[in-house]
């Protein structure tokens, strides 16, 4: 009786994964076979002929290595900095004693509610004014805007999972706040840290019109020649670069999805 | 060592009452001291306090004659066991024995034979290579007292150690404490709100109640003879009257009780109210002692060795432990003596 009705639960959430896994691969799969394919044009099903050699070529250009290392660069200091930022805020905003959270967390948020060309706009206006305009300082420091309410929203969810008596009986076992912070905390936060450190730098890596405005044209990413090449590039170059663009998100998520496994969920 | 605290003052607002108002008591070096008390009066506090996890707000505390205060947690040289074990879950059993010791720079395999030798003495050295979510509530708590144990401390603080774990093992727990205790040496301050586990624990009480130290003593001495009424209550005194000592004896209402001049916190002469109280176990069935008292049991409970009866009603009704026998019944007539050796004065508070 009770595998009866079991198996349409099943068999609903068997349908659930195929329709997630089809959203989520199907479209990676169409961009992978375009960015190997030479010729690849209505009616046909498949390519006529698979090839690395487009993807080698603009893979080879030199513009694309420095828009993927810029891209990782910014990406990795918005981490960073959002995190040595975001850190102690997000204790206190785990603390049991702090009231008006809420409110914080409001007013944390209120960027992130203003469409996205105002925002820009406000940023580099901002920016236009200091030492930091178009440059890759000034692209770190405008990403912050929308990445550090998501830091220190991730970290206070971790550190509200954190057993914060471990430390105090780490303490208590003589060891120093460095190592309490080394031994036990940072351990025991690993899987949501590396999460929070994951989405951070998606948010950062996934930028364009911050990008564009704060970098004045001298920082340039991938997300960027992908945008460039969309308004006229041909579907292999694009097929290339968005694979470009997509592939740290998969590697960011797979990095957190081990992180989560090994640690347990914290 | 000994351990000295005095005057200890904590309030966590503004507006509240003072939790702490003025702690102050001893630990003799070598003791097992239990600080009892009801849930909620502050005993997770003083220990908090004396570790160093929580700042007083006035007062010290003494080790050895060295004063404390000021001084971080992980500078002193006392170790504490909180209510849970709070093992870190990324380390195997060993390594969490062996925390205190790496972060004191022991190296590996020192800490890691230290470890199992602490590990053995607390019975569990098979458990070395597990992780702290593969064991049970009373491993784990061994685990915990074992990485307590091997950093060595001059004293071992404990936060109600055993309330996580039930029935036999809590036993066990309690007899592996007062076993290793005697074998080290070692002095230990822990807190419990449980009477039987204080008394089979303790060589030395102190009880806390209302933000002080309410009396200090052996387990027999508070046993036999609290001083203040909470601690009177606490430990179990559910006869207290108030009266009037008068001629030499105690009128409570109607009755005229004859009482020990050695009971007595004051002279017996003249005329005083005063507070008085007997331990149901001390009463006794029958006639024949200075103070009889005749009366019908109102209620009648079951406790197992004895059935708890309470003779008579309202402020002068008496509790006393009849035998469980099944002989009695409510409304059943009964005397009842209170001896006056077992009579005693009670600290009004």
């Amino acid at each position: 009786m009770r595998a009866a009705t079991r198996a349409p639960v099943r068999a609903g959430s068997f349908a659930v994964q195929l329709i997630a896994v089809s959203v989520l691969v199907l479209p990676l799969l169409v961009v992978t076979l375009q960015a190997v394919s030479r010729g690849w044009f209505y009616p046909d099903v498949l390519p006529r002929e698979l090839t690395f050699d487009p993807a080698g070529e603009v893979l080879g250009r030199r513009r694309t290595l420095a828009a993927l290392a810029d891209g990782l660069a910014v990406g990795a200091s918005v981490t960073v900095v959002a995190f040595i930022v975001g850190w102690p805020a997000a204790r206190v905003l785990a603390g049991r004693s702090l009231r008006a959270r809420g409110l914080v967390f409001g007013v944390l948020f209120l960027p992130s509610l203003l469409p996205a060309v105002g925002l820009a706009m406000g940023v580099n206006i901002v920016l236009l004014h200091t030492p930091l305009r178009s440059s890759m300082g000034g692209v770190v420091v405008a990403h912050l805007v929308p990445t550090l309410p998501y830091a220190v929203a991730l970290l206070t969810a971790v550190f509200v999972r954190t057993d914060v008596d471990q430390e105090r009986q780490a303490a208590v076992l003589g060891a120093s706040p460095w190592q309490r912070f080394r031994m036990v905390t940072l351990p025991a936060a690993a899987g949501g840290l590396a999460v929070a450190a994951a989405l951070v730098f998606l948010v950062s890596w996934s930028q364009y019109l911050l990008t564009l405005l704060a970098g004045g044209g001298q920082v340039v990413t991938i997300t960027m020649l992908l945008f460039s090449a969309l308004s006229g590039g041909n579907p292999t170059t694009i097929a290339v670069l968005a694979l470009c663009a997509a592939l740290p998100s998969v590697g960011a998520l797979a990095v957190a999805s081990v992180c989560l496994r090994e640690g347990g969920g914290r | 060592m000994s351990l000295r605290v005095e005057g200890v003052r904590k309030r966590f607002s503004r507006q509240g009452d003072d939790v702490l108002d003025g702690v102050s008591f001893t630990v003799p070096s070598g003791s097992l001291t239990c600080l009892l008390g009801p849930s909620g009066v502050g005993k997770s506090t003083v220990l908090h306090i004396i570790a160093g996890l929580t700042a007083a707000d006035a007062g010290t505390v003494h080790l050895a004659g060295r004063r404390l205060d000021g001084v971080a947690a992980h500078r002193r040289p006392l170790t504490m066991l909180l209510q849970r074990p709070h093992l870190f879950d990324h380390l195997d059993v060993a390594d969490n024995v062996a925390f205190g010791l790496r972060v004191r720079g022991v190296r590996r395999t020192a800490r890691r034979a230290a470890a199992l030798e602490h590990l053995r003495m607390v019975g569990v050295h098979e458990l070395a290579s597990r992780y702290p979510r593969q064991l049970s509530g009373g491993e784990a708590q061994r685990v915990a007292l074992a990485r307590a144990l091997a950093v060595q401390p001059s004293v071992l603080l404990a936060d109600e150690p055993f309330a996580g774990v039930d029935g036999p093992v809590r036993r066990e727990l309690q007899d592996l404490v007062i076993g290793l205790h005697r074998e080290l040496g070692m002095t230990m301050v822990v807190v419990t709100h449980d009477m039987a586990e204080a008394f089979a624990m303790g060589d030395r009480l102190a009880v806390l109640d209302g933000g002080r130290i309410c009396d200090e003593g052996t387990p027999e001495e508070l046993y036999e003879r609290p001083r203040s009424e909470r601690t009177a209550r606490l430990l179990g005194v559910s006869n207290r009257w108030s009266g009037t000592l008068h001629g030499g004896r105690l009128h409570v209402g109607e009755r005229c009780l004859a009482v020990c001049p050695s009971n007595a916190l004051g002279p017996l002469e003249g005329h005083r109210r005063s507070r008085w109280g007997i331990r149901p176990d001390r009463v006794r069935v029958g006639c024949g002692g200075a103070n009889p008292i005749t009366g019908t049991v109102t209620a009648l409970r079951f406790v197992g060795a004895f059935a708890e009866a309470t003779i008579g009603e309202g402020a002068g009704a008496v509790i006393a432990h009849l035998p469980a026998d099944g002989r009695w019944r409510v409304g059943d007539p009964v005397t009842v003596d209170l001896p006056i050796e077992h009579l005693i004065e009670l600290e009004d508070s």
